[in-house]
């Protein structure tokens, strides 16, 4: 059985991982696309993506496309399995109508 | 903190909102591949069925260049929002694999149009096959193993229409998929 994860059931954190584990697992994702995405503006996905960077749920790669700076982004296998426990956590309360127990932040 | 069912039921819509959206925002630009293949083939093949062979060959070669520098545009656009390592090793393993079956082409040579046509439509769904197997995508897998076998069937029971009926089988399954893909992002 999942455990809630109080890092990741922030709403946009939500959104964010749900983004990063859509994509296939050797993928990586653009800074802009994945802002544009989620429609947030640079400073409110990066403040997001720090903590879950800290957490170990999410990789930054800093490279050079075309000779111009880009960052592009993944989930961690780590990230994927908190990601998959917390959705498990979710389908738990909705089939039996009870919380579980909650993962503290970053664990 | 404790979340009653609706906020659960809410989160779950949220992440299956989200990762639809994700899918077809970035994956759908990849739909203009199987489009480009398909009028580039689709085109050779026809050029093979009402062309004389030389004119036919010049024909089939500039198509295959211009698709592949319409490829590589289309591809730098998606890597600038996404990229993965498995995509490139796919490109180059079906690179190699385009070599070594012109290499068996001169190394069997003289083959008819017909063979060579039904032996490249083989090499290229068995990489289909290879990359579905490899990606454990079971759509890429059933398209090779169906597109073959419909071009062996084509082979021998219409060999005067080879030509047409690969440039059909070809034209509207790559064209087809690449339509959906742009449509639905899958």
């Amino acid at each position: 059985m999942g455990t809630l994860n109080e890092l990741i059931h922030q709403p946009l954190r939500l959104r964010l991982m749900a983004v990063l584990v859509a994509l296939q697992p050797d993928a990586q994702i653009g800074f802009t696309a994945l802002r544009d995405l989620l429609e947030l503006t640079d400073g409110n996905l990066g403040a997001h993506l720090r903590k879950l960077e800290e957490a170990g749920y999410v990789a930054v790669t800093k490279t050079f496309v075309a000779r111009k700076p880009q960052t592009f982004l993944s989930a961690t296998p780590l990230g994927r399995q908190a990601f998959a426990e917390h959705v498990a956590a979710l389908e738990v309360i909705l089939q039996t109508g009870k919380p579980t127990e909650q993962k503290p932040a970053g664990g | 903190m404790s979340m009653t069912p609706e906020e659960a039921q809410a989160s779950l819509q949220a992440i299956q909102q989200v990762a639809c959206q994700t899918r077809q925002t970035l994956y759908r630009k990849t739909g203009y591949f199987p489009i480009i293949w398909g009028l580039a083939w689709g085109g050779g093949f026809l050029s093979y069925q009402y062309l004389p062979f030389l004119p036919a060959s010049i024909l089939w070669i500039a198509l295959l260049v211009v698709g592949g520098i319409a490829s590589g545009i289309v591809g730098a656009r998606v890597e600038q929002q996404v990229r993965s390592t498995n995509g490139n090793r796919i490109n180059l393993f079906f690179a190699v694999l385009m070599g070594y079956t012109y290499l068996g082409f001169w190394i069997a040579r003289p083959l008819s149009v017909q063979q060579m046509e039904l032996l490249l439509t083989l090499a290229v769904m068995f990489g289909m096959i290879g990359a579905g197997l490899w990606l454990k995508v079971s759509a890429l897998i059933g398209f090779g193993v169906v597109v073959s076998a419909l071009a062996v069937v084509g082979y021998y029971t219409l060999p005067a229409y080879f030509g047409l009926w690969m440039a059909v089988l070809i034209g509207t399954t790559f064209i087809g998929t690449g339509l959906y893909q742009l449509r639905c992002g899958q």
